[in-house]
């Protein structure tokens, strides 16, 4: 994969960034095909010609129209007026709900360009009401002062896995927050002790107590990020543990530590090879992930047949080539 | 000859066949166990993968969606890369380095015409800006560089001006230019879109007549006939403005723009065109080219005594010798001082 990562690294800048969809595609097959199930592998058939042309409908359809929208905010209003600035919050809450969108159909996309044994995955949901789901549950954030997360990203993941199909056959997940509630109440309180001395040191206006509040805040951080960490643990390998398809149950067994020791060392090759190891990374990162899944059980594998939706009939046209994760 | 044993599906279930494969000249032979034998012909196979030495392989058929050959041995790939040398990995990273290196080089040719010959997308959109658009964006601009808009008119001085610019645009032939001066702290002086130029309090103060500050007008009128300020943001606002924005975040496009403006160079061949075009006009208008070489002149002695910020105006409008040679090669004509005494004077007093 470095050797991959240099050649991907060359040719994006000799052809002046547009080879990036095509190593993107590449490093994508590799990864896929390095994955087993019953000794198969899995395939990727997306390409690096889909990735652009998504990439260009995305520059098109909303890059575009956002520069013009905030130019035109400007000269229209005046710099720094309280108009210009009042016509963002719109341009805020649109890009809100079109990143739940742009997930969803992210996952779409590979979920169609990814085959087992020739079979391909789908989803069965609509990407603009996970979109809408996605939008109102984030603002349910602002009055339960980020309580109801752990509500949410159960709510999430459930859509997100009950949507997924292999062939003709449902991916399917029984979850609820409360399991969760408990290591989120210990990553909340931690980054209250955080905020704490900084509330204490706005109101007291003093350099004093601002020093204070740093010297107060600095150790807890590092607390806080291992308990964060310790939440995402508990939430992924709970999640994967309510996920089934067809006889078989999923198995996830992360650990703190060993994610911590990923995450620092991910870090620290992206520090030294200023990003251009990113392959890299993702490998270490699947593979790190696959070496802790399991998945236990029978499955009457002649029942899945193969998937019939849109995408046979009408081929790899533009609208699919939106479905890409350009967030 | 060698068979492998293989796992075949499909495509209709994921439910799999063992099978029995063997290479021969015409294509893969796969032998499942009802007694059927198919035959994939080695030019309609196809692997997402590449098929490497001593690793398992994985192939579909083109023209069958979703039917698939699994072969586990480690031998097999080998092979059939020697049956089929399209499947290997020289061939695919050769297939797919060709058209990436024509796109780098349509690009290279791309950026080389545009760096040297006339042809520009960026002015090309900027012709396509609607007039009354130029003017809100180049007040706007206007106002952003002088803290709101506060320009000098003293009613004398004004008068003054507005007759200079009439002098040199008597029937606003090329559009109506609007002059104006403001404190801006520098020496110099710029058009905004929509044929708005500002000149800085400064810079009329070090013109000694008004025909060095008609040829400076006059240059400027210039760069806005050729719509070089719109171009020039179309540019930075394409390029860099874009790019940020894809990096997340709205870039505040005016004051960057304001602050691109000031110290904005244009290319050597739209400062000859201006310069072209400032010749054009005060030749129409009968006023005398001497001013116009004079203030280059003194802009580059002030250069070389390294005095104040004094490189601003250079940079902007860099007053090479071929400038100057060039103004001065030029046949003088018959002509009268830009204004009389009296309001040139008073012009001077503008900010006053």
């Amino acid at each position: 994969m470095g050797g991959l990562s240099l050649k991907i690294w060359i040719l994006t800048l000799i052809t002046f960034g547009i080879y990036y969809f095509w190593g993107k595609t590449e490093v994508r097959r590799r990864l896929w095909n390095a994955v087993r199930l019953n000794g198969q592998p899995l395939e990727y058939t997306g390409t690096g010609k889909e990735l652009f042309l998504g990439f260009l409908i995305v520059t098109v359809l909303i890059f575009i129209p956002v520069i013009a929208y905030v130019i035109a905010l400007q000269v229209i209003f005046g710099p720094d007026s309280l108009m210009a600035n009042a016509g963002l919050i719109p341009l805020y809450l649109v890009f809100f709900y079109l990143t739940g969108v742009a997930i969803y159909r992210a996952q779409r996309y590979r979920l169609r360009r990814t085959r087992w044994r020739g079979i391909r995955g789908t989803m069965s949901g609509n990407p603009w009401r996970f979109g809408w789901t996605y939008f109102w549950t984030l603002l349910t954030l602002i009055p339960t002062l980020g309580w109801s997360s752990p509500w949410r990203h159960v709510k999430l993941a459930r859509i997100l896995t009950n949507d997924s199909r292999l062939g003709s056959r449902n991916f399917s997940m029984e979850a609820s927050a409360r399991p969760l509630l408990a290591p989120f109440a210990l990553m909340w309180a931690s980054w209250l002790l955080i905020a704490a001395p900084w509330i204490y040191a706005a109101a007291d206006e003093s350099k004093k107590s601002a020093l204070l509040a740093l010297g107060l805040s600095a150790p807890l951080v590092l607390l806080a990020l291992v308990l964060s960490i310790r939440y995402q643990v508990r939430a992924a390998n709970y999640l994967a543990g309510q996920t089934r398809f067809e006889g078989a149950v999923f198995g996830l067994a992360l650990t703190i530590g060993s994610l911590i020791g990923l995450i620092v060392t991910n870090l620290l090759i992206a520090m030294f090879t200023l990003g251009i190891f990113t392959p890299v990374i993702q490998t270490r990162t699947a593979r790190y992930i696959i070496k802790r899944l399991s998945i236990n059980g029978v499955v009457n594998l002649a029942a899945i047949t193969q998937a019939t939706d849109a995408l046979e009939r009408t081929g790899e046209g533009l609208a699919e080539a939106f479905d890409v994760d350009m967030f | 000859m060698h068979d492998w044993p293989g796992t075949f599906s499909d495509g209709q279930s994921a439910a799999a066949q063992v099978a029995r494969v063997r290479l021969s000249a015409r294509g893969v032979e796969i032998a499942l166990p009802g007694g059927e034998t198919l035959l994939w012909p080695h030019e309609e196979i196809f692997s997402t993968a590449p098929v490497l030495a001593g690793q398992p392989v994985n192939i579909g058929l083109i023209s069958q969606h979703g039917a698939r050959l699994h072969v586990e041995d480690p031998h097999f790939a080998a092979a059939l890369v020697l049956r089929a040398p399209k499947l290997g990995a020289k061939h695919r990273h050769w297939r797919l380095l060709k058209p990436m290196l024509a796109v780098a080089a349509l690009i290279a040719i791309f950026i080389a015409v545009v760096t040297f010959t006339d042809f520009s997308p960026a002015r090309i959109i900027a012709s396509q800006i609607p007039e009354k658009t130029r003017m809100l964006f180049g007040e706007r601009l206007i106002a952003s560089m002088t803290r709101g808009g506060k320009t000098c008119s003293n009613p004398k001085g004004a008068q003054a001006l507005k007759k200079l610019v009439l002098r040199l645009n008597p029937h606003d032939e090329h559009g109506a230019f609007r002059v104006r001066v403001a404190r801006l702290g520098m020496l110099n002086a710029f058009t905004v879109p929509g044929r708005q130029i500002v000149v800085s309090d400064k810079l009329l103060q070090f013109a000694d007549t008004p025909d060095e500050l008609a040829g400076v007008i006059a240059h400027e009128m210039g760069h806005a006939i050729e719509i070089h300020p719109e171009t020039s943001l179309v540019r930075s606002i394409g390029l860099s403005l874009g790019l940020e924005l894809m990096m997340g975040g709205a870039p505040d496009i005016l004051r960057e723009g304001a602050e691109y403006i000031v110290q904005m160079s244009y290319s050597r061949r739209a400062e000859r065109q201006a310069d072209d075009w400032a010749l054009k006009l005060l030749k129409e208008a009968a006023i005398p080219k001497k001013g116009f070489a004079a203030f280059f002149v003194k802009l580059q002695k002030k250069r070389g005594t390294g005095e104040g910020k004094l490189g601003e105006m250079l940079s902007t409008h860099p007053a090479t010798q071929a400038r100057i040679d060039h103004i001065r090669h030029i046949a003088a004509w018959p002509a009268t001082p830009a204004l009389p005494d009296k309001d040139w004077k008073a012009l001077k007093g503008i900010c006053g």
